[in-house]
């Protein structure tokens, strides 16, 4: 009876966690669906960048339930954080046609309520939280973008 | 009308809505994280959405919607649809990259030929009817008020938690609210 007592008030404290414990963070330097992640990051500042050295973080984010690996990249100096799901034909232009953008500037709300069912709008909080952790389990690499292009 | 260079449904068409949403929403067969079963599963899900969302639009931003195409438009829900048919020029290249490719990769063609077999189904076939949001996996969830079904293709998908009746307390008809003594 004791067990059964602990183990449904386990079940109980831990199942609206789960939700978000599925997701962890990766090095992208430790997983090899991000090889040739250096060469991305370069190729997106190329393309859709403005001009000058700018600082890119990129960090893996991995669902355990769903075996999805993504790739978020935050771009400060184009407002942006992407999520990438890198090509499996070695498209060197993969990050750079990823359509999942989030615009710093206008996507970004104060509060769940304002995220309502959208579903792309987050929160300041996510975006804070997912710095922090492109800071600690993420690489930032500093990249110089197009000439002659403000 | 669809042909064999552009295989989707007209644009200005509730179906020709829902099939680029589909495509656009879900993770593509040349994304190392595709999978084919896991990526119907997604899509029926996504129908079920935009069909739920239907029946009470006001909930969803969307007050006035009469379609499937006034749903995806309205509220600025779904990233990008706004202004559909117009769409934004990285996810309209998206699109056109896509059709392009299956001409070159049969997983491609597939991964068309799917958005379009789900969306013109007579039943969405979803995992589950309440189904009424989704989310880029990571993100967070919609809400208090929503549950996680499942995470699909980069997606989470969402249900509304219903809200218990309120409990109302019955107090005999004369009697005064006297507080409990404190022990």
């Amino acid at each position: 009876m004791r067990f059964l007592w602990s183990s449904t008030l386990l079940v109980v404290l831990t199942a609206p966690m789960a939700a978000h414990a599925q997701v962890r963070w990766v090095s992208p330097d430790s997983d090899a669906v991000f090889h040739g992640w250096r060469g991305q990051v370069q190729e997106l500042v190329l393309r859709r960048g403005k001009g000058g050295k700018q600082s890119v973080c990129l960090v893996g984010q991995a669902d355990r339930q769903s075996a999805v690996t993504q790739g978020i990249v935050i771009w400060p100096a184009q407002k942006q954080v992407i999520t990438w799901h890198p090509s499996t034909v070695d498209d060197p232009k993969s990050l750079a046609d990823e359509t999942n953008v989030i615009d710093t500037a206008k996507d970004v709300v104060a509060s769940d309520a304002e995220v309502g069912t959208s579903t792309y709008l987050v929160t300041r909080k996510w975006l804070t939280d997912t710095e922090r952790a492109c800071r600690r389990y993420g690489v930032t690499v500093k990249v110089e973008g197009p000439e002659g292009r403000k | 009308m669809a042909t064999a260079s552009d295989p989707l449904p007209p644009e200005n068409t509730d179906a020709g809505a829902l099939v680029r949403l589909l495509l656009l929403e879900t993770i593509g067969p040349l994304e190392s994280s595709y999978n084919r079963d896991e990526s119907l599963k997604a899509m029926r899900l996504m129908r079920q959405v935009v069909e739920n969302r239907l029946r009470t639009p006001a909930r969803y931003m969307a007050a006035g919607a009469t379609s499937e195409q006034d749903i995806v438009r309205l509220g600025n829900q779904f990233a990008g649809f706004r202004d559909y048919p117009t769409l934004p020029g990285l996810l309209a290249g998206k699109l056109a990259k896509l059709v392009s490719e299956s001409a070159r990769y049969p997983a491609v063609a597939t991964f068309i030929r799917d958005a379009i077999e789900v969306v013109s189904a007579p039943t969405s076939g979803a995992a589950s009817t309440t189904v009424a949001a989704w989310r880029t996996t990571g993100r967070g969830a919609p809400g208090r008020n929503f549950r996680l079904i499942g995470n699909y293709q980069g997606n989470s998908f969402y249900e509304v938690v219903p809200v218990p009746p309120l409990k109302t307390t019955h107090r005999k008809a004369t009697g005064h609210f006297r507080p409990h003594k404190a022990h």
